[in-house]
């Protein structure tokens, strides 16, 4: 990936040049400050290179800026191209806040704002674990996630009064299922928590 | 998707590209202290899935080292969750603050869930060597253009906003703006707000790519310039109601800043 940037030596000859985002991001972690100063001296070299001339304070007063800002451009291009899961999984949930009764044309009822609540919130835990929710709407208008992941798949669904139940279907061949789980919106019920970290270390394990 | 004018914003149910919370303290912690933390933070980090550690040693090139004090070999301990080869949620301990990141930011009640999790024991380890300074909060929400040159900043925010240098605002032109003042919270603690915005064009592909970046920040500031140092040493309980009234604030910042149509099209109430 090559960040390019332009830079006026003066108004009437500008300069184009590039940093090699590679660079940084092999060596992540970076200390913040590190990678404004490896990006200020990318910067000068690239610049020199170009034939123009730079401060090499302004590049270090400036470089943790573009940095943010060459860094956010990036990632705001990447994420573009391709939504993550949990937010194509937030979407469907902000979708169904629509939908009235007879969604389905058999009589469902319209989904209950409160278990959406609930399930938005469930989404912003599930992220961590190697599964790819995909929500959808239950036929008693309650929501639920459909769990797809390497060897298996499983279901969560979310009630009314905000319980939690899952069947999951693991890659070692077990099935794992409980009903009525306590979400308190702080962390995942220790059930699902638990079988997700399992799914997790069999997937690293398949790595 | 919900596009508005020429611009949408830069995920299908809200703009957040980045959402994070850093608590400062007054003094770096010894190495007792530290380590100990991190003993602490390492297993709940690989339980919430940041498994990649690493620790954060600054290799700078000497013409640069020389100015700067880098006085330990590890000044910190970095944890990063990948999601699809990026980087999903990222935290640092280092020996003066701890901070954690989020670019996959869904809802607050789990973002705060997950933060105090991972930082909250370190917080109390930590106020038992030194005592915190502040608490930041703070939002990068990111909107992008559809018309490469042609998309019109005044469709995203409010050239009237009071949150907006009316001398830097223009439409069609990149430009920069900061602002930041201090907020009285209580007889110990005080706010400084920042407000960020950085209209840029980034080229991509040989298009232009116009962004506009609004970075809300807040920081709660104890004990300092006439506000009364707290008698203990600060939990994260009461670090906790910092962070639930920074959330507040900085969603009324994003409010005042964005255009009636950008705000509709982020849920923004």
């Amino acid at each position: 990936m090559t960040v390019e940037f332009t830079t006026d030596t003066d108004v009437s000859t500008p300069t184009t040049g590039g940093v090699d985002w590679e660079h940084l991001t092999s060596s992540r972690p970076i200390a913040y400050q590190a990678a404004a100063v490896s990006v200020a001296l990318e910067l000068r070299r690239a610049v020199s290179a170009c034939g123009a001339s730079f401060s090499a304070l302004h590049i270090l007063a400036e470089a943790e800026r573009y940095c943010s800002v060459a860094a956010i451009g990036y990632m705001a291009v990447a994420n573009d191209s391709k939504p993550s899961a949990s937010a194509a999984a937030l979407q469907r949930l902000r979708l169904f806040r629509d939908w009235r009764d007879n969604w389905d044309a058999e009589g469902a009822p319209a989904p209950d704002l409160g278990a959406l609540e609930v399930a938005s919130n469930l989404l912003g835990f599930l992220k961590s674990y190697p599964v790819e929710p995909i929500a959808m709407l239950h036929a008693s208008g309650l929501p639920m996630f459909v769990l797809n992941f390497t060897g298996g798949e499983g279901e969560i669904t979310v009630s009314g009064d905000g319980a939690v139940d899952f069947v999951l279907d693991l890659p070692d061949g077990e099935t794992q299922a409980e009903v009525e789980l306590e979400f308190d919106n702080q962390s995942l019920p220790v059930q699902l928590h638990d079988v997700l970290t399992r799914l997790r270390a069999i997937a690293q394990h398949e790595r | 998707m919900p596009q508005f004018g020429s611009w949408k914003p830069i995920h299908d149910t809200h703009a957040i590209q980045l959402a994070a919370i850093t608590v400062t303290l007054n003094e770096p912690v010894g190495d007792l202290t530290f380590r100990k933390a991190l003993n602490n933070v390492n297993p709940i980090a690989v339980e919430l899935g940041l498994t990649e550690h690493a620790p954060i040693n600054p290799q700078l090139p000497p013409q640069i080292q020389q100015f700067l004090n880098v006085s330990s070999p590890m000044q910190g301990m970095s944890y990063v969750r990948q999601s699809d080869g990026r980087i999903g949620e990222r935290a640092f301990i280092n020996r003066e603050s701890l901070r954690f990141e989020d670019f996959e930011y869904i809802r607050w009640s789990p973002f705060k869930a997950r933060a105090q999790k991972l930082l909250g024991d370190a917080v109390s380890e930590f106020t038992g060597g030194s005592s915190v300074n502040n608490i930041s909060s703070e939002y990068t929400d990111v909107f992008i253009g559809l018309v490469g040159d042609q998309s019109d900043v005044s469709e995203v925010v409010n050239a009237n906003s009071p949150l907006i240098a009316a001398g830097a605002f223009h439409s069609k032109a990149s430009w920069h703006c900061h602002m930041g003042w201090f907020e009285p919270i209580d007889e110990h603690c005080r706010r400084l707000v920042n407000v960020n915005i950085d209209v840029a064009d980034n080229l991509l592909e040989e298009k232009i790519n116009r962004q506009v970046r609004i970075k809300t920040q807040t920081f709660d500031q104890f004990g300092q310039d006439g506000y009364a140092e707290y008698s203990n040493n600060v939990s994260w309980e009461r670090l906790s109601y910092h962070l639930d009234s920074s959330h507040d604030r900085l969603k009324s910042l994003l409010r005042d800043i964005l255009s009636p149509e950008a705000a509709l099209a982020i849920s923004l109430p």
